[in-house]
């Protein structure tokens, strides 16, 4: 087994042997997941990243969040007591802070110091995704493609922020409805009427913007 | 099945969520019913644009970056580590909209909590009563009763007879400075008092002397300077009218 500090932060090996919490809260993840934080960054980074990015569509500020809520983790992980899953626990924290980062924007929107179409806008853009296209497929049919993604990601953005994240994690990330209901903190009746609502938006949204 | 039940259920019922009945009775509903079939075709289709979204990929710099910030974190003095704490802390409450507006209104209680207790426990020194004690003691009894007896006369007023025990101090509270009633009277005082007829225009004409001062120096001083001041007319139903005006100037010395 690796030790509790991977080799990428050596820096912080002095940390951990100053707080005991820290060390403490790392070992409690080794035993329990078998993982060094290092370990649970390189699983987790993609998730956190793209959850954030979805949610807030900015690669900029889901970068910024993403590094708070990798913060966030390594400074709570002395209080992680295993009621939940790993898994589950860091998508708690990444939707509590992408969800105060955007209603901060959201303040300052109403404010007009910062254009929410501007934002969508750059949300939009195709080229930090990775591209799935098949060499099969013609330039045309690329295009089009990419075009109809970058709609649903921009009608997605235009949902309410709660059932766009219930969305998110159900239809992009794939969780079931136990573990989103434990990753937002809501009731299990709650997820379901969201999802529903959000996905009867997005779909009058859809045929509105085809039509 | 209604159709408004089952398209409240085809949600769960994509997701294979429903209880095994229910997904069966709402299978057998879309099998036979063509706009609920529509709609459930929508939805699948919803939910498989939004599976096919191509993976975010994540910046290689990420990891770099957290590291940045974790070394950031250890090195910082405790003074900033402590900002931080409540910035983040600040960030939370003005971006939650609920505490935030909580806040506000717990704050302008306070506020004026704070105020109202303000007025009353501190006191103007200018109210200060105690401390400034006043003289509101006529200068001289027979003062203003005689005043009073002369422009009633000089107007033709009659005016009711003040009891003899009682002292109507109103006209020397209201002739004489507060600094003037504290101070004791001294041989040097003299009074005038001069009767004033005022015209459409605003300029004073004496009609008479109701109180003679001892010096004549000062009745023509005093005299000369409300005939050459000009003043606000009476109006009577918006329109200016001739009035009286009666003038009551106390000279008062004061030493030291």
């Amino acid at each position: 087994m690796q030790p509790v500090v991977g080799a990428m932060y050596p820096e912080q090996m002095a940390l951990h042997k100053d707080e005991s919490a820290v060390t403490e809260g790392l070992q409690r993840v080794d035993s329990m997941a078998g993982l060094t934080f290092e370990e649970l960054f390189d699983r987790y980074n993609s998730m956190v990243f793209g959850l954030v990015f979805q949610i807030l569509g900015d690669r900029e500020e889901a970068l910024d969040v993403s590094q708070e809520v990798f913060l966030a983790i390594y400074r709570k992980l002395g209080s992680f007591r295993g009621e939940s899953s790993l898994k589950t626990w860091i998508y708690c924290i990444a939707v509590h802070r992408a969800s105060n980062r955007f209603r901060w924007w959201n303040r300052l929107r109403r404010r007009g110091t910062v254009s929410l179409e501007e934002l969508l806008e750059k949300g939009a853009e195709p080229d930090f995704c990775a591209s799935t296209n098949s060499g099969f497929q013609s330039p045309e049919d690329a295009l089009l493609i990419e075009e109809e993604r970058a709609e649903v990601q921009r009608l997605l953005l235009n949902l309410p922020l709660q059932q766009r994240i219930a969305l998110i994690l159900r239809d992009i990330d794939g969780l079931s409805y136990e573990e989103i209901s434990e990753s937002m903190k809501i009731s299990l009746g709650t997820v379901k009427s969201r999802i529903a609502r959000g996905r009867e938006m997005l779909k009058r949204s859809y045929r509105r913007s085809t039509s | 099945m209604l159709c408004r039940k089952v398209l409240s259920q085809l949600s769960e019922y994509i997701d294979e969520v429903l209880d095994p009945d229910t997904a069966v009775q709402v299978f057998q509903h879309l099998d036979h019913c063509e706009n609920c079939r529509k709609e459930f075709d929508s939805l699948v289709m919803i939910q498989q644009k939004l599976r096919s979204l191509p993976a975010v990929q994540t910046p290689n710099y990420l990891r770099s970056l957290v590291q940045i910030r974790l070394s950031a974190g250890r090195k910082e003095p405790i003074s900033a580590r402590i900002r931080n704490v409540l910035e983040r802390r600040w960030s939370i409450i003005r971006t939650t909209e609920g505490i935030w507006y909580w806040t506000r209104a717990l704050g302008t209680v306070m506020t004026t909590i704070f105020f109202i207790l303000i007025a009353s426990v501190v006191t103007p020194y200018y109210m200060n009563v105690e401390a400034h004690p006043i003289d509101w003691k006529p200068r001289s009894i027979d003062y203003s009763q005689q005043v009073m007896k002369n422009v009633s006369k000089k107007l033709g007023i009659n005016t009711p007879q003040a009891p003899p025990s009682r002292i109507n101090p109103a006209i020397n509270i209201l002739c004489l400075l507060r600094l003037g009633q504290s101070v004791p009277p001294s041989d040097n005082d003299d009074n005038v008092s001069l009767l004033y007829a005022v015209d459409t225009d605003g300029a004073a004409k004496m009609q008479g002397v109701v109180e003679y001062p001892r010096n004549r120096e000062l009745l023509s001083r005093v005299n000369e300077m409300i005939t050459n001041s000009p003043f606000r007319p009476a109006s009577k139903n918006g329109k200016a009218v001739p009035s009286q005006m009666l003038i009551m100037y106390n000279s008062i010395s004061i030493s030291n």
